[in-house]
């Protein structure tokens, strides 16, 4: 059998229970288990802004289905999709020709496993971030509690300049120290 | 830069390049409706080959995302509120 791939993307009516949205997902997976199809892959975006209404919807709930199969598939899943109360809008999209199905499901998972590191880098750089911004504002407040005695002296072009290359030397200060605190970690 | 493709159009200023083909790594994709506002002017049209300096090949691909992304929504058709 020739196996093509293809993605569905619907959106559901944004005031649905959980249960509700539940019980389409599994209509859909119900499908594609009955037609042999292969699942790859099923992402559900949430709720977003639409770019048009739907229905008088400004919102909706987007789920994408990614999966190999025949063309008599994506019938089934259309014709189920139209009956669905809950799904205001479906389009599946062809993304590819002739699959070879094994190579793509190997191709798949290696994909998954790669999404699954770059979000855990992700994570791991939001939080040094988070650090990084946190000994900063440490600085910069340490640096505020040091100005007015530098004002104080007078001469306000040159201690302007001077407080300014204070502060600049008391972050790189604070980012060194804030970066031997995660090594002493 | 833009050596040769510059041709008949000397002294107009710097030709566009296509950025699918300068940066390998982009890759026309529907869902990212954030990169595909950047084809469309404000009321939504797709913006042309000559204005944006897209190669024919990737104009293409762009028209097809665009119009694949406003089927489901994540770009306009038309907006009508400016």
């Amino acid at each position: 059998m020739l196996f093509r791939e293809y993605e569905t993307i619907y959106i559901m009516r944004p005031d649905l229970a959980e249960e509700e949205e539940a019980a389409v997902a599994e209509r859909m997976s119900g499908i594609l288990d009955k037609t042999q199809a292969r699942l790859l892959k099923q992402a559900v975006w949430g709720k977003r802004k639409l770019a048009y209404e739907i229905k008088k919807y400004s919102k909706g709930v987007y789920v994408s289905l990614k999966y190999l199969s025949a063309a008599d598939t994506v019938q089934e899943l259309e014709r189920n999709l139209k009956i669905l109360d809950p799904v205001i809008r479906f389009q599946t999209f062809k993304i590819a020709d002739g699959v070879d199905v094994d190579k793509r499901l190997a191709e798949q998972a290696a994909e998954d496993a790669r999404e699954e590191a770059e979000r855990a880098e992700r994570e791991r750089a939001l939080a040094q971030q988070q650090a990084e911004a946190e000994a900063r504002a440490r600085a910069e407040a340490e640096a505020v509690a040091a100005a007015p005695q530098v004002a104080a002296t007078g001469q306000e072009p040159t201690t302007a300049a001077a407080a300014g290359t204070d502060q600049a030397g008391s972050a790189a200060a604070g980012d060194d120290s804030s970066s031997e605190q995660k090594e002493e970690k | 830069m833009a050596r040769d493709s510059r041709k008949g159009r000397r002294g107009f200023g710097r030709r566009k390049v296509c950025r699918f083909c300068v940066d390998k790594n982009l890759k026309v994709d529907f869902h990212d409706a954030n990169m595909l506002k950047y084809f469309l002017t404000e009321r939504g049209k797709i913006i042309p080959r000559r204005i944006s300096g897209n190669c024919a090949k990737h104009q293409r691909q762009v028209t097809l995302a665009i119009k694949r992304a406003r089927q489901i929504a994540l770009l306009p058709y038309t907006s009508s509120t400016i």
